[in-house]
């Protein structure tokens, strides 16, 4: 049974609701879109047990307005879909455009994601709604545009390995040459060096250093992220990769190298790697690792 | 591409750690709602996942499209604080700077006070440590006088802005007066002055005397010698005055017409009695800024006081078989003169009467502008009265009052009584007006006849004076040795005073003494020590 059959519409909240519950419930339009305040409490109770967080603060942290959206929406409470087109429909579009960099591209994967929003898959005769996986914690909003990048990343994914034949014609697949001979592996004590080194850093300058070399990501990129300023992000970045150059330089010393021979280890090899960045950045996954199934592991290993 | 970036990417491709976030975390994660746990555990992952990055970085929304955060915000790392602290660093800086830059002006108003306040002691400490060059310099530099409104800052009447006319010149003793110019040299002279009726009082006392909401006279105020005229009083001896350097000057080229004008006021009118009969030869007293004079009425009850210089006067009308009667604040006006008719009561006793001066356009002016006025009135009168001394007193006429009343009615007596606080002017000039000097063998003496004859007045026995100064009923006498004595009650009494200063005391012979008001006397020995006190004697500094 639905939560839209269970629940009166414009029911009041429940004696049992004490504030701040009570106010939650007002502030989330639950009633307006036919959900019980028994329903509203448990929701919360079972997200707070979730995350192991006391019920009165932890619901204080959750966008609860949304969160009752969207389970409404995974209910089939049509008023809930009506706010949610009127309010999501023309920003999911320009998401998946922005996105995609593509006006077609960008439409599909929007249409493909409402699909999969409503729920086109039924279990033990219920439909499954992608909804039914936000839990408040960030915006509903938010949580709609990285489920459209993962649904992208995926797309892409699977795509990457389908290549037409005239698209391997044009580009001279077919009779591409051989291979040359792989680069040479980095030295071996450079390469501990730099391990060590990198070791050495937290967790968040490791993502700055990736986002910046490996990602070729802008500045302002990584500052929006960790909503820093780019010159914060800037320094930080220049800060670090003299840091780096010297603790290689130490570490390379402390294996035995002499001063000299560090710096010619540090410079000459570098000649000699030919790291593909974007290849990095293709990294191997699971196939569908950010796909529903992939989302309900991650759950359950929550 | 730079070597270390190569490798440092290079290294960089490790393994993912742990399971993908779900949407739910790396959009809270995007939106800054992570717990700080959390947060470093999304942040792990992220530097070594290059598609969780890859989404993170294309669900993140444009700027200015971020979402609010609910939860509490993260607190800002220490590099993001650096330029909180230099910007505050710099605002401090600046409000130092301000600040050092504006208090030479504030140091420089606060020196410009007490040496415009009238504080005749230091204008003699100014006088005595500059040269007089260097005091001709002073003077030329000095900026629009502040005295007067020195607490309040606002605007000085023009007539006292102005330079003095003639230069300055400095005694031996350290006087300072003025050159006049040389249509004045005939009429001034200003150190001949045995007989000035001044009370003891210099210019810088009168400024300390000036009553409160005196009206006076808006016409023009003769500048007196202005600027740095040394005003010997009466009962200085011994070079006692000093300098007075006083930024008040006069401004005029027409000084002389200025001087006459300031001596032209006059008052007349008819003495009666009761029922309106005229009484004859009543004796009118002027009592006055500068001193007294008095008048005798004709046959007719009628009198007159010329020559009067402007102010608020006590007139004192007495007659035989009448009862004295003071008239208050009677206002002379330049070259306005009034009429004053007085009303005698039958009988022997004083009454009170407040007569206002019935000339017209009185204008109420500040306390501190009639202090101003007051002092150049009394410069002014200094030099008048050197010329005219001897006339003054030929018209001291002691008359006996011939008690003739040629209409006897009784009727109700109609004197108008006192509605307004008698003025300290008009307080101190109400007593007898002693006169205070130093004998040649160093003996305190008074006179109440203008000088003619003196009294000696016993101090202290076996002490030999060498200074004398007085202000109202404050008289200070200074000797040998430092002996100090100080009488309150116009010398009826004499206390002791010992100036010390710490564990030193004062030895030297005392050569100078001023008093500036009650409570603040500068005293200056024969070794050119200067000590002064701000409480009437009770504490000294040396300078």
């Amino acid at each position: 049974m639905s939560v839209a059959d269970q629940a009166m519409p414009g029911q009041a909240p429940a004696p049992a609701l004490t504030e701040p519950l009570a106010g939650l419930y007002t502030q989330s339009r639950a009633a307006e879109f036919a959900f019980a305040p028994e329903q509203f409490l448990d929701l919360l109770k079972g997200l707070a047990a979730k995350n192991a967080a006391k019920l009165e603060e932890f619901c204080l942290t959750l966008r609860v307005e949304d969160l009752i959206l969207a389970r409404a929406c995974a209910a089939g409470n049509e008023r809930a879909w009506e706010v949610f087109m009127l309010r999501f429909r023309e920003k999911l579009y320009d998401v998946a455009r922005q996105i995609t960099r593509e006006d077609s591209s960008g439409r599909e994967l929007a249409d493909c994601n409402y699909a999969d929003l409503y729920g086109t898959k039924v279990r033990d005769e219920e439909r499954v709604s992608k909804l039914r996986f936000y839990n408040g914690r960030g915006s509903l909003d938010g949580w709609l545009r990285t489920v459209l990048a993962q649904e992208y990343v995926n797309t892409y994914r699977k795509q990457r390995r389908l290549v037409s034949l005239d698209e391997e014609s044009e580009e001279g697949v077919q009779f591409a040459a051989p291979e040359q001979n792989e680069a040479p592996v980095a030295d071996p004590a450079l390469a501990r060096a730099t391990d060590d080194a990198l070791r050495s850093l937290s967790a968040e300058e490791r993502f700055v250093l990736s986002s910046y070399f490996l990602d070729n990501r802008t500045l302002a990129d990584i500052a929006r992220t960790l909503r820093v300023h780019e010159s914060t992000i800037s320094r930080k970045v220049e800060k670090l990769t003299k840091n780096l150059h010297k603790q290689i330089l130490k570490n390379l010393t402390k294996l035995g190298l002499s001063r000299r021979q560090a710096e010619e280890a540090l410079s000459t090899d570098v000649r000699d790697l030919a790291l593909d960045i974007r290849a990095s950045l293709a990294q191997e996954s699971l196939p569908g690792a950010f796909s529903e199934k992939g989302a309900k592991a991650g759950e359950g290993r929550q | 591409m730079d070597p270390l970036k190569k490798i440092v990417a290079d290294r960089l491709k490790a393994p993912v750690a742990g399971p993908h976030p779900d949407a739910e975390v790396l959009s809270a994660f995007a939106e800054n709602a992570l717990s700080e746990s959390e947060r470093e555990s999304v942040v792990q992952h992220l530097s070594t996942c290059a598609d969780c990055r890859e989404i993170i970085f294309l669900a993140a929304p444009l700027a200015g499209e971020s979402q609010p955060v609910l939860s509490a915000p993260r607190a800002r790392p220490v590099f993001a604080l650096r330029w909180g602290t230099l910007a505050a660093c710099i605002v401090i800086a600046a409000v130092f700077l301000v600040s050092r830059r504006q208090s030479p002006r504030t140091e420089q108003v606060a020196k410009h006070v007490p040496q415009t306040t009238s504080s005749a002691a230091t204008d003699a400490i100014v006088a005595a440590e500059k040269t007089p060059a260097e005091l001709t310099k002073m003077r030329d530099k000095l900026p629009a006088p502040v005295h007067a409104s020195a607490g309040t800052g606002h605007a000085e009447p023009k007539h006292i802005t102005a330079k003095p006319e003639g230069a300055m010149s400095f005694g031996d003793s350290g006087e300072v007066s003025v050159n006049a110019p040389a249509a004045m040299e005939a009429k001034v002279e200003p150190r001949s002055l045995p007989k000035l009726e001044t009370n003891g009082r210099n210019v810088a006392d009168l400024k300390q005397m000036s009553p409160p909401a005196v009206p006076v006279t808006n016409a023009p105020v003769a500048a007196g010698t202005g600027m740095s005229r040394g005003v010997p009083g009466g009962a200085t001896v011994g070079g006692t005055i000093g300098a007075n350097v006083s930024s008040y000057s006069a401004n005029s080229s027409d000084f002389a017409a200025k001087k006459d004008s300031a001596f032209n006021g006059s008052v007349s009118g008819t003495v009666f009695d009761a029922s309106g009969a005229v009484i004859p030869d009543a004796k009118v007293t002027a009592l006055g800024p500068v001193g007294s004079r008095t008048v005798t009425a004709d046959s007719a009850g009628k009198y007159s006081l010329d020559q009067l210089a402007t102010g608020n006067y006590q007139f004192q009308v007495s007659a035989q078989g009448f009862r004295q009667t003071e008239l208050q604040q009677v206002a002379v006006l330049a070259n306005k003169p009034a009429n004053v008719d007085v009303k005698l009561a039958p009988g022997a006793a004083t009454e009170m009467v407040s007569v206002e001066a019935a000339a017209p356009k009185i204008v109420q002016q500040s306390q501190q502008q009639g202090a101003l006025q007051s002092a150049q009135q009394s410069a002014l009168q200094t030099d008048e009265q050197q010329q005219s001394a001897n006339q003054i007193q030929a018209e001291e006429v002691t008359v006996e009052a011939a008690s003739k009343v040629q209409k006897t009615a009784k009727s109700k007596d109609k004197t108008r009584t006192a509605a307004q606080p008698v003025p300290a002017l008009a307080r101190a000039v109400a007593g007898p007006v002693w006169q205070w000097s130093l004998s040649p063998q160093g003996v305190v003496q008074r006179s109440v006849d203008n000088g003619k004859n003196w009294q000696p007045v016993s101090v202290a026995a076996g002490a030999t004076f060498r200074a004398v100064s007085s202000l109202l009923n404050h008289i200070w006498a200074g000797g040998k040795s430092g002996v100090l004595y100080h009488s309150a009650d116009s010398g009826q009494h004499w206390i002791e005073v010992v100036p010390t200063t710490g564990a030193e005391k004062l030895q030297g012979d005392i050569t100078q003494l001023q008093l500036v008001d009650s409570q603040h006397v500068v005293l200056t020995t024969l070794d050119s020590e200067t000590w002064v006190t701000a409480d009437g004697g009770q504490t000294w500094s040396r300078r």
